[in-house]
């Protein structure tokens, strides 16, 4: 008010006092902070008090300082200019500081809420007035205030800084444990359900985070969280773990895992909200981590428990939850997945155990009990756990141990029972039979196949016993289709390799040769002169690939030999230099009977044939005569007799027509006569069905070659093994041993130490003197 | 020399034939299947050990007896292996059976505590002849204590077949 009118020119020399100005400049600053609207006009004047003030005194000097002024400091300052900014600086200062502690007044009774409003609406005033006084002060910070930073002189700032330094120690550290706690009992409020006035919060943030300032280099721009952290993240993060914990103990008391698991879920949304809303975004990491730390890492024992009886009970979205929450703890799923692996496995085997005896004679049932349990795990594994590796191999590692080691396998005490009933199921599936299913679900039901195969040890025994009857299949024309056929054929290809599949490959090549070849046959015979009475057709097959053994001795009936001659003629001529082997235990044929009342056809095997034909000389012959006539040896002849006898062509003389048929009744001396009242329903009639005992051998021989196989394999692999090492311990060679094959089949111990004892003998190896438990290789 | 010349050797020493002592000579004369003995190494031998009359060989016996046969000798290995070579028909790899289990009685008796068990074990569940690695091994066998006995480790399969069929096993 009446302050002296400022003369503002420049080029006046006057000196201007500081006492003079600061008079009416305090006015002034005074009404910035009183927040009362000032024209344009006067802060003008307060800029220019500044502006002069500046500028004053060094014109007393040398006088070339108003000039820009920025960055003169070569030359030697006239202490008197810096004592002037000093003088203003000072003022400034204590202004500032009278009128925080005005503040403080007020506002230090003041608790929670009150305290709370109070310090925000002070604050963004005292913020604002501090930009206005910084403008004001702006040539004084341009110069002094750079200069004397540059000087490195400590304590000044540009004047907005100067007010947050201020407010932080005069205000701030007086009010600031109030303040803070205010805002932690907000934040804990607002958890408990009450809604809380945000915007205070994040006041409050912004304040500390705006008085973070670096006091090396106040020049420094960017964040400083210093002071943020200090007074406020810190205990807030300890007030979180402290809240938190307290809530889940008492919730975890009074309600199920389940339902805690939803609250904590929905905990950890509402502090994420909470960060973005009014918490500094740095906060987030080190929040999550707290209430991760309390709301789950402290009760994994409990869900551990838990996830137990989920599993059982199928709770298939609790478990995803529960995998969510756990997952965030680093190591915290390695119990979950073990859990898991021990439950899939047992569930796995009860699932088995409960078919009983059925399950080694029913390989679909067998086989579809499997992938149902892996179906079902399946599915858990990418629905609730995301496709987690860790938890996809618990699933694998369980599957393997209940497929090649159940009850099925122990009933049968031999674990090549679960590969040979997955063959069985092929081979029902590919089988031509009145229910076939349609291609789609029969390539799906093969890709079914192939997921159990995966985990099948003893891949060698699927593929002896495949070939076995993939062999059956293709000699008797029964494959269902034959594209369902070769695209079995390359699953397996790309599951195991070529040389898996090389043989079963051959064996189709074979069947297209030997149509070819029929034909060529049939084109030969039209040419000669001498036709066949016999429609008659054959398979040439390459004795490496297919799994075919020897017949026995057997003479064919003449009508055939002829048949038999004249075709191994014709093939010597196309091939000459290849020997033809006739398997005539594995060939049939078809009769028309013209002896009973209908006129019957029968499918018959050659040596069913054979038999019969010879009845077309007598019509009664002893067992003994029969094996002389036809040359089969006596006991597969009984064997053929059985099954003669029980279609009811033959009968034992003597016997009444409905006599049983006694396994041991036959002797060499039984009389067996055709019998001649035979009927049958149909006038197509197929006795070409396998003889029990020779189904059992068969299967047996079929381990046996299997166990052989593998007996040279592993030789063979010691063999390679010790070559290449010259010296090797027995551990470590039944380790290499092991790996070597286990993509084929897992090698039993006692076998290797058998096959290294036929190597000894061999003297491919030997022990090492004096180390009986190192070998070495024997060249 | 022949058998009979054992034979009369033998007399002279005061000693059985069946000593095992005659076995540790046989190894020290490098002895064959048949008591085939060449003059050169009866020679040789003899004077390795510094005897050059019957006496004297007499004298060497028991001081041979301890070194080749006494509990702890380290020697007694290399006759026991030996023994397998010397005691086996010709043409033929493996041991017989009777044959090694005369041997076993005479070479193992104190040593070898399921001595009796393995040769009930041999002649029932095994019945054929034995390969040299089994009998080598035996003696290991005969020194290790059966609770360390690890069934995969480096032992021969009949080894492990005895070892069960101890434990009440096949």
């Amino acid at each position: 008010m009446a302050g002296a009118r400022p003369q503002n020119s420049a080029t006046s020399k006057q000196n201007y006092d500081l006492d003079q100005i600061w008079g009416d400049l305090k006015l002034g600053i005074d009404e910035v902070f009183r927040r009362s609207p000032m024209s344009k006009m006067r802060y003008m004047e307060l800029y220019t008090y500044v502006y002069n003030y500046c500028t004053s005194v060094s014109q007393n000097s040398n006088g070339n300082q108003r000039t820009s002024g920025a960055k003169n400091k070569k030359s030697s300052q006239p202490s008197g200019a810096q004592f002037v900014g000093l003088e203003l600086y000072k003022k400034l200062k204590d202004f500032l500081k009278n009128h925080q502690s005005a503040l403080l007044e007020k506002g230090a009774n003041l608790m929670d809420e009150p305290v709370l409003k109070f310090y925000t609406k002070q604050w963004e005033e005292y913020q604002f007035s501090a930009k206005v006084l910084n403008g004001i002060c702006s040539y004084l910070n341009r110069h002094w205030v750079k200069r004397e930073c540059e000087e490195g002189t400590k304590g000044i700032y540009e004047i907005y800084q100067l007010a947050l330094v201020t407010w932080r120690d005069n205000l701030f550290k007086n009010l600031n444990k109030q303040v803070t706690s205010a805002v932690l009992k907000f934040i804990e409020r607002e958890r408990c359900g009450e809604p809380i006035n945000t915007r205070l919060v994040s006041s409050v943030k912004n304040c500390y985070v705006e008085l973070g300032l670096n006091e090396e280099d106040p020049t420094a721009k960017g964040q400083n969280l210093a002071v943020y952290k200090e007074s406020f993240e810190n205990q807030f993060l300890k007030d979180t773990e402290r809240f938190y914990s307290r809530e889940s103990e008492e919730f975890l008391r009074q309600n199920p895992v389940t339902e805690y698991m939803k609250k904590a879920e929905s905990r950890l949304k509402e502090e994420e909200r909470k960060v973005l809303e009014y918490l500094h975004e740095t906060t987030l990491a080190s929040l999550l981590k707290t209430c991760e730390k309390v709301l789950i890492e402290k009760h994994l024992e409990r869900f551990d428990e838990e996830f137990q009886s989920m599993l059982i009970l199928d709770k298939d979205e609790d478990l995803g939850r529960m995998y969510q929450l756990v997952s965030r703890i680093p190591d915290g799923l390695t119990k979950l997945r073990d859990l898991l692996e021990t439950h899939i496995s047992t569930v796995g085997l009860t699932a088995i155990e409960k078919l009983g005896d059925d399950a080694q004679n029913d390989p679909k049932l067998y086989v579809n009990t499997i992938l149902e349990v892996h179906r079902k795990f399946n599915s858990l594994v990418i629905r609730a756990f995301n496709r987690d590796g860790g938890f996809v191999a618990s699933l694998d590692k369980a599957c393997g141990k209940f497929i090649n080691n159940n009850n099925v396998t122990k009933l049968a005490q031999n674990s090549n029972k679960s590969p040979e009933l997955l063959a069985k199921y092929c081979d029902a599936l590919l089988k031509k039979s009145s229910k076939n299913p349609e291609d789609a679900e029969l390539e799906e039901t093969l890709n079914q196949i192939m997921t159990v195969f995966k985990y099948i040890e003893d891949k060698d025994v699927f593929q002896k016993f495949y070939s076995k009857m993939l062999a059956k299949r293709l000699v008797q024309s029964m494959s269902a289709s034959d594209d369902a056929e070769a695209s079995m054929i390359t699953k397996l290809k790309q599951a195991c390799g070529f040389e898996y599949t090389s043989k079963l490959q051959r064996m189709f090549q074979d069947v297209g040769l030997s149509k070819d070849l029929i034909e060529a046959f049939r084109k030969h015979l039209e040419k000669s002169e001498s036709a066949l009475n016999v429609d008659f057709s054959i398979q040439v097959l390459s004795s490496g690939s297919w799994p075919f053994q020897q017949g026995c001795t057997f003479s064919l009936p003449s009508v055939l030999e002829k048949c038999v001659a004249r075709f191994t003629t014709f093939y010597s001529t196309m091939h000459s230099g290849r020997k033809l082997n006739w398997l005539y235990h594995m060939s049939k044929g078809e009769l028309v009977t013209h002896c009973f009342k209908s006129t019957y056809n029968i499918t018959a095997s050659t040596f069913q044939m054979s038999i019969l034909l010879a009845y077309n000389e007598s019509v009664s012959w002893t067992v003994g005569k029969l094996a002389v006539f036809t040359e089969i040896k006596e006991e597969i002849l009984i064997q053929v007799l059985q099954i003669l006898l029980k279609s009811k062509l033959l009968k034992i003389a003597d016997a009444s027509d409905d006599a049983m048929v006694n396994d041991d009744a036959i002797k060499s001396d039984t009389v067996i006569e055709l019998f001649k009242m035979y009927k049958n329903k149909k006038l197509k009639v197929n006795i070409n069905i396998p003889m029990k005992g020779e189904q059992r051998q068969e299967n047996d021989c079929t381990h046996k070659h299997i166990e052989e196989d593998r007996k040279m394999l592993i030789q063979a692999a010691i063999v390679r093994i010790m070559k290449t090492r010259k010296q090797l311990p027995h551990q470590q060679l039944l380790a290499e041993v092991m790996a070597m094959e286990s993509s084929r089949f897992k090698p039993k111990v006692a076998v290797i130490k058998k096959c290294i004892d036929i190597l000894i003998e061999k003297e491919y190896l030997q022990r090492q003197d004096g180390q009986k438990d190192t070998y070495n290789y024997l060249a | 020399m022949g058998v009979d010349g054992i034979a009369a050797f033998c007399k002279d020493l005061n000693v059985e034939p069946e000593d095992p002592v005659m076995l540790v000579v046989a190894y020290l004369l490098n002895a064959d299947q048949n008591l085939e003995i060449k003059k050169n190494n009866w020679i040789s031998a003899w004077a390795s050990l510094n005897c050059s009359k019957i006496a004297d060989i007499k004298k060497t016996l028991p001081t041979i007896r301890e070194e080749y046969l006494g509990p702890k000798s380290p020697n007694f290995k290399l006759v026991y292996q030996f023994t397998f070579q010397f005691a086996r028909a010709e043409n033929q790899k493996s041991l017989s059976l009777d044959t090694a289990v005369e041997y076993w009685r005479l070479l193992l008796s104190d040593r070898f505590k399921y001595l009796d068990k393995w040769i009930q074990f041999v002649t029932t569940q095994h019945r054929k002849a034995i390969s040299k690695d089994t009998w080598n091994l035996l003696l290991d066998f005969a020194e290790t204590d059966l609770d360390a006995y690890d069934t995969e480790g480096a032992w021969p399969v009949l080894i492990d077949e005895f070892v069960d069929y101890l434990r009440g096993g096949a």
